[in-house]
């Protein structure tokens, strides 16, 4: 029947049995996708985050250009090397843990706020808020952010360590978290299309209701008051925004389409029992979401910006990781800080490799179509040091990145300068990012 | 930052009148520490707490006034000195480490200009007090004359000590407050009888600089938490609507024979069910008709068989544990057990599983069906039979029935206030419902213009046929996705005025302090009538609150943060190969063990110096195991007396020993700083970035004990100058291991928890460091303040808050350390009950 082809298995896999069917709209706005231009891909983009930075000697790999030569750590890459580049000489400058993290994508870190003011400071938009807000708005949901950690209590300099669960900034008073539950996120980002046409309708008429109240308080309210507020009306606005998308099908008409239809598999309730599974199942969700269109924007946060995960679990490793990072060229520590940071890159492996293997519309893969940025916000654990970043580009972005090559920038070049140009690639006209000091014109 | 209280040299008003003052103060303020309470009121021009002060405190300001504008410079004389005298002086002696070349300690003086900036920065300024004063600073170089130095002091002891606090009086402002987790949860459960916890769902909420989850500049709102207000607001309201229509209490009994099983091949019995190994599961799905308290039994007996396993049974809801009950039952005698949980309606599963118990009352049981089982072989070929072989450990199972529980919800309607009937129209019950709705849920009263917007979500609703009963859930459901719900908004007052709460947003601080959920019935009454601003009606007040069973969110959700135990068990989890013995069953009786101390101290109204030392502790037989104490059966927490004086306190807490471990092993380092900083709330510096971290026990380490391996890595003098204060400490609680266990040795090696204190203390062990801690209480008393009103607040401190912090602090001490005045006098504070406006825009 022809109906099969917007899964009902994806609807109704796990979800008990007295779910209602999706609104017949939806189904509707699937027939419609012969009508897109199938040459014309969306091009992707993805964050990986990895913690605590790396041991230096073991990741800066030797030479420039197409023949360079992997490092122990980049070891991994061997099979996807063509279609990865390693970039060296990124720095941010920033500070400690939360600095660094912080900083990662806005360029400018966290400060402590002034005595008698509310709120933070500082921050700027991160990269990936950025362009999801710039680029059209075709897609369910603007952004997707995904993570295995929560915010961790305590503090550095000052700071409160909580800051580092995430790098994605809508700007210095509103921090996104990322979600960890992996169910919890297939039910955000596949969610709202199971509901009924009447379910969607009602919704909508309280939200009327709701931004009213908050314009009330809005009016009486200091100016603390209204930034609060501000993120409640954005955030409504942004459910808003996908019921009505919902509602009137006609608009999502020029969605683009999976070519084939992926399996859903809606993840058990709970976090899954270990870090590799619960990685795996993070990634497979951010591989659907680009599958499906449901976003053009993924950032993941492999681990908490100041992670303490205990890595004994890893054959030569002992500890947690953020202990392990203060080695101090000791090589009983040097050693299992570069298992662990190989065990991180193995994950973009894994992405990369899912990515291959969707074939897309116009005949390219999902890993064509893509921009993956992964990196750490610190080079060296020990020292904290905040130059020559960790920084990997992979994927070839519809054919705006020519990958496979090590990549040597001018010393010092503002991590920024990437960030805006892959904004550049997303189809953004910006001219600056933050601390931006210039394009690379090579990548 | 280290603050000195009580008869210390720091708290002399000014340099020309201390001799008579020595004389005077006990003539006229009387005698103990409350000199400087008094003086903050005496400088105090605006005086906004003259109507809380007692008499005598009175009396002691206007001596102590009268004493002061005589004896100390005033703030403007303070001004000018430090432009004149004091700057001249530290650009001399302090600039070249303290200059914006080297940034030494991160402190450049020449960034002081006036008084402000130095109160704004009060911090450096009493560490600078400190190391002036023992000559610890300048270590080289230039020395200022001993009259130089002396002025300096005398300066900066005026500034951070003496000061006429007046002048920089502010209330603070706290940001839109957005309830976190804890308090949407038990908000709804108060607004609807519900106690669903939709907030489990949500993210997890940040922690702001003041430690605390609810710091409302930790609280954010991003478009993923709002789809889960809706979500959430939907699941309620439709819980309320279930509850409307479904008619009397469900009850149903379940055969066994109608479960499905996870083995196919297993024989059923004709009574039911036996389970006999480990891997079996029996379930079957349930629909339920609302969100209710339901009681779920199980018929069912045990045989031990002759291998002596005492079986158990553990009942899921859906895959998540509700209960185990160890089924000793004998077989001629079933027995029905009975959990009890919360189910929301629909469909849900509830299984059945086997579990091995292993506890001392099983034990015993154990042994006594072993030695029987042996007596019985013994008996057997004594007499020459063959001996019987034994039977299998089985649970049989019978029935089970599933229950709404009697009593559990709230005794009257608390949502459905009206009915439509032949003389009351649809529309105006639910006007009815509405208004009483949206008043307790905004915890304030309600426009009609307000209640007409909601009729008017109710009408739209009607009109295109929904049943009354969702038109008026639509309606809820908008009032529960509202701003006017999930923040609480407290919007009088400007920039440049102080405001004076609104007794109603007053009654909100107050139960979102205590209770963590709206205000209750009473609170609002009293602020509608006007008195709760009146400070006896506030004592009342707190009294009942503290009382009442809503107060252990405060008491478990305060002292978790503050102490850094909150997540155990979540983020905070030993290594499972380090410490096997760690399970989430011990970790969830720690924290019981640690929230029992605080409700006895904090209902009981018990002195704050038993969380320093106590002669008791809670504890369940696993717990009292695992601490080595005997003579503690069965699972449930009880009180127990201590013979020595090791455990007691915070500091024998195992919530807190392995909160303060790292994974795998302890970390003296991190014990003693987290005593300095989190007990007695001394500003560390940060560790240099690359000073690096202990090494795993490896080669090198063989044989030593942590303490060893640890001096072997701290010959560095740029590390020692901070470590000496720390570590010692640490090492006083080696006697804990990484999971708060009692131990001699480490590594084989004796352990060593002597200290000398740079003070030149040496004690032993925890129980003579506790003692040397107790000195301390002064200063510990001033940090259960401080946190107490940052909790209070939702916000961190700042430096206009030290007035406010002192009066809470000296109130505590002047009442013998009693725990409620602690919380009177936060709610009585200045802060707690006014605000300042910021800027519009």
């Amino acid at each position: 029947m022809m109906h099969d082809r917007v899964s009902r298995r994806a609807v109704l896999k796990g979800i008990g049995v007295t779910l209602a069917l999706p609104c017949l709209d939806v189904v509707e706005a699937a027939r419609g996708a012969a009508r897109i231009d199938a040459s014309q891909a969306p091009v992707r983009l993805a964050t990986l985050f990895h913690p605590n930075g790396v041991y230096p000697p073991n990741w800066d790999p030797e030479g420039v250009g197409r023949d360079f030569k992997l490092s122990r750590i980049l070891e991994p890459l061997e099979p996807v090397r063509g279609d990865v580049s390693v970039i060296s000489n990124l720095g941010s400058g920033s500070k400690g843990h939360v600095g660094a993290t912080t900083s990662f994508l806005t360029g400018t870190p966290l400060n402590r706020r002034p005595a008698g003011r509310n709120g933070q400071q500082g921050m700027g938009v991160s990269l990936d808020q950025f362009v999801a807000e710039r680029i059209p708005k075709r897609t369910p949901m603007a952004s997707l952010e995904l993570g295995t950690e929560p915010p961790r209590s305590g503090g550095e300099n000052g700071l409160s360590i909580s800051y580092a669960s995430t790098v994605s900034w809508r700007s210095d008073q509103t921090k996104v978290d990322p979600e960890i539950e992996p169910q919890a996120a297939f039910d955000r980002l596949f969610g709202v299309t199971r509901k009924t046409r009447e379910q969607l309708q009602a919704e909508a008429s309280i939200i009327d209701h709701v931004l009213e109240d908050a314009k009330a308080i809005r009016k009486r309210g200091s100016q603390d008051d209204r930034r609060k507020i501000d993120e409640y009306l954005t955030s409504v606005r942004e459910v808003e925004r996908r019921i009505q998308g919902n509602l009137k099908p006609s608009e999502a008409v020029d969605r683009w389409q999976p070519l084939v239809e992926p399996e859903f598999v809606r993840p058990e309730a709970g976090i899954p029992a270990t870090r590799h599974e619960h990685l795996r199942q993070m990634i497979d969700l951010m591989v659907l979401a680009f599958q499906t269109d449901t976003t053009r924007v993924a950032t993941l946060m492999m681990a908490h910006g100041f992670s303490r995960q205990n890595f004994t679990f890893l054959d030569g490793v002992k500890g947690d990781h953020h202990s392990i990072s203060h080695h101090k060229e000791n090589p009983e520590l040097t050693e299992p800080y570069t298992i662990v940071s190989q065990w991180y890159v193995t994950q973009l492996v894994y992405l990369m490799e899912r990515m291959q293997a969707v074939r897309e519309a116009d005949g390219k893969t999902l890993l064509d179509n893509s921009m993956i940025l992964y990196g750490s916000a610190l080079k060296n654990g020990n020292g904290h040091t905040t130059e020559n970043l960790p920084i990997l580009l992979a994927g070839r972005g519809g054919g705006r990145l020519n990958p496979g090559r090590r990549i040597m920038l001018p010393e010092k070049t503002p991590i920024t300068n990437l960030h805006l140009t892959l904004a550049q690639k997303m189809g953004i006209e910006a001219e600056r990012f933050s601390n931006s000091s210039g394009t690379l014109a090579d990548l | 930052m280290r603050f000195l209280i009580g008869h210390t040299p720091a708290i002399r008003p000014a340099r020309s009148t201390s001799a008579l003052w020595r004389r005077l103060q006990p003539i006229l303020v009387g005698p103990g520490a409350d000199t400087r309470v008094a003086r903050v009121h005496a400088r105090s021009r605006v005086e906004p707490l003259k109507h809380w002060a007692s008499h005598y405190r009175l009396a002691a300001s206007i001596l102590a006034c009268a004493l002061a504008a005589w004896a100390a410079p005033s703030n403007k004389e303070l001004d000018a000195s430090f432009r004149d005298e004091i700057q001249p002086l530290l650009e001399t002696y302090c600039s070249s480490c303290h200059g914006e070349e080297l940034k030494t300690a991160g402190i450049v003086f020449s960034e002081f200009d006036d008084l402000e900036s130095v109160v704004r920065s009060r911090s450096i300024w009493l560490r600078a007090l400190r190391v002036l004063r023992e000559n610890e600073m300048p270590p080289m170089g230039a020395q200022p004359s001993v009259q130089e130095r002396q002025r300096i002091v005398e300066w900066i002891d005026n500034a951070v000590n003496h000061l006429d606090w007046s002048e920089f009086s502010h209330p603070g402002s706290v940001t839109l407050a957005r309830l976190n987790r804890t308090e949407y949860n038990n908000t709804i459960r108060d607004l609807t009888g519900l106690d669903m916890r939709p907030a489990d769902m949500f993210p997890t909420d940040g922690q702001g600089d003041s430690g605390f989850r609810n710091d409302r500049d930790g609280l954010f709102v991003a478009p993923v938490l709002v789809e889960k207000y809706f979500s959430a607001a939907s699941e309620v309201v439709d819980e309320l609507i279930a509850s409307r229509i479904a008619e009397g209490r469900f009850s149903a009994r379940l055969e066994l024979e109608d479960f499905l099983l996870t083995e196919t091949n297993h024989p059923r019995q004709h009574y039911g069910f036996d389970l006999i190994n480990q891997q079996q599961t029996v379930y079957r799905y349930v629909t339920f008709p609302r969100f209710a308290n339901y009681t779920i039994r199980v018929r069912a007996w045990g045989v031990s068989g002759r291998q002596g396993i005492a079986p158990g049974l553990t009942v899921r809801l859906d895959g998540k544990m509700i209960g185990q009950a160890h089924v000793i039952a004998p077989p001629d005698e079933p027995h029905v057990y009975s959990f009890q949980t919360n189910i929301p309606s629909g469909s849900h599963r509830i299984s059945l599983h086997w579990y091995t118990p292993k506890t001392q009352e099983t034990n015993d049981h154990n042994r006594r069906l072993v030695a029987e089982a042996k007596r019985a072989k013994e008996a057997a070929i004594a007499a020459g039979k063959k001996p019987k072989g034994g039977e299998p450990v089985v649970v049989s199972l019978d029935w089970v029935e599933v229950e709404e529980t009697a009593g559990s919800g709230p005794e009257g309607p608390l949502v459905w206030v009206a009915e439509p009937r032949e003389d009351v129209p649809a529309r105006t019950a639910a006007r009815q419902i509405l208004a009483r709705f949206a008043e307790r849920a905004y915890r304030s009263p309600v426009e009609e213009s307000e209640i007409e917007r909601l009729l008017a979500v109710y009408d739209r609703a009607a009109s295109w046929g929904e049943t009354y009963e969702q038109a008026v859930g639509l309606a809820l459901k908008a009032v529960l996705v509202s701003p006017r719900f999930l923040f609480r908004p407290e919007v009088g007052g400007n920039a440049s005025t102080d405001y004076e709460l609104s007794a109603y947003e007053l009654a909100s601080r107050l139960s979102y302090f205590l209770w963590m959920s709206m205000p209750d019935q009473e609170l609002m009454d009293r602020a509608r009538a006007g008195e709760l601003r009146n400070p006896t009606v506030l004592d009342q007040q707190v009294k009942r609150m503290l009382a009442d069973g809503k107060a252990q969110a405060f008491i478990e959700t305060f002292f978790a943060q503050w102490l850094g135990y909150a997540e155990l068990g979540g983020t905070i989890k030993p290594d499972r190969e380090e410490f096997p013995q760690f399970s989430a069953r011990l970790g969830e009786a720690m924290t019981a063990e640690a929230t029992l101390l605080f409700d006895r101290i904090v209902r009981e109204d018990r002195s704050l110096l038993e969380l320093l030392d106590a002669n008791y502790t809670h504890l369940n037989e696993e717990l009292a195991k695992h601490y080595g104490i005997r003579g503690v059966l069965g699972r449930e927490m009880r009180r127990v007396a201590l013979k020595d004086k090791r455990r007691g306190g915070i500091l024998g807490l195992g919530a807190v020993l392995t909160a303060t471990s790292l994974p795998n092993r302890t970390s003296p380092v991190v014990r003693g700083k987290w005593v300095l900083e989190t007990m007695f709330g001394e500003e560390l510096p940060p560790p240099l970035p690359d000073a690096g971290e202990l090494p795993e026990p490896g080669k090198s380490t063989e044989g030593m004990t942590l303490r060893q391996v640890f001096e072997m890595h701290r010959s560095e003098d740029r590390c020692a100058v901070c470590h000496e204060r720390i570590d010692p400490i640490g090492f006083g609680l080696e006697n804990f291991d990484g999971i708060g266990r009692w131990r001699q040795t480490d590594n084989n090696q004796p352990v060593d928890a002597t200290g000398t204190l740079p003070s030149g203390k040496t004690f032993e062990g925890p129980v003579e460091l506790k003692a040397i801690l107790l000195e301390r209480k002064e200063e510990f008393a001033r940090m259960v303040s401080a946190q107490t009103l940052k909790f209070a607040l939702g916000r961190d401190l700042e430096y206009f808050d030290e007035p406010a912090v002192q009066e809470i602090t000296q109130a505590v001490i002047r009442s013998n350390y009693s725990a409620q005045a602690l919380i009177s006098a936060t709610v009585r504070s200045y802060p707690f009950r006014y605000r300042r406006g910021l800027p519009k825009s």
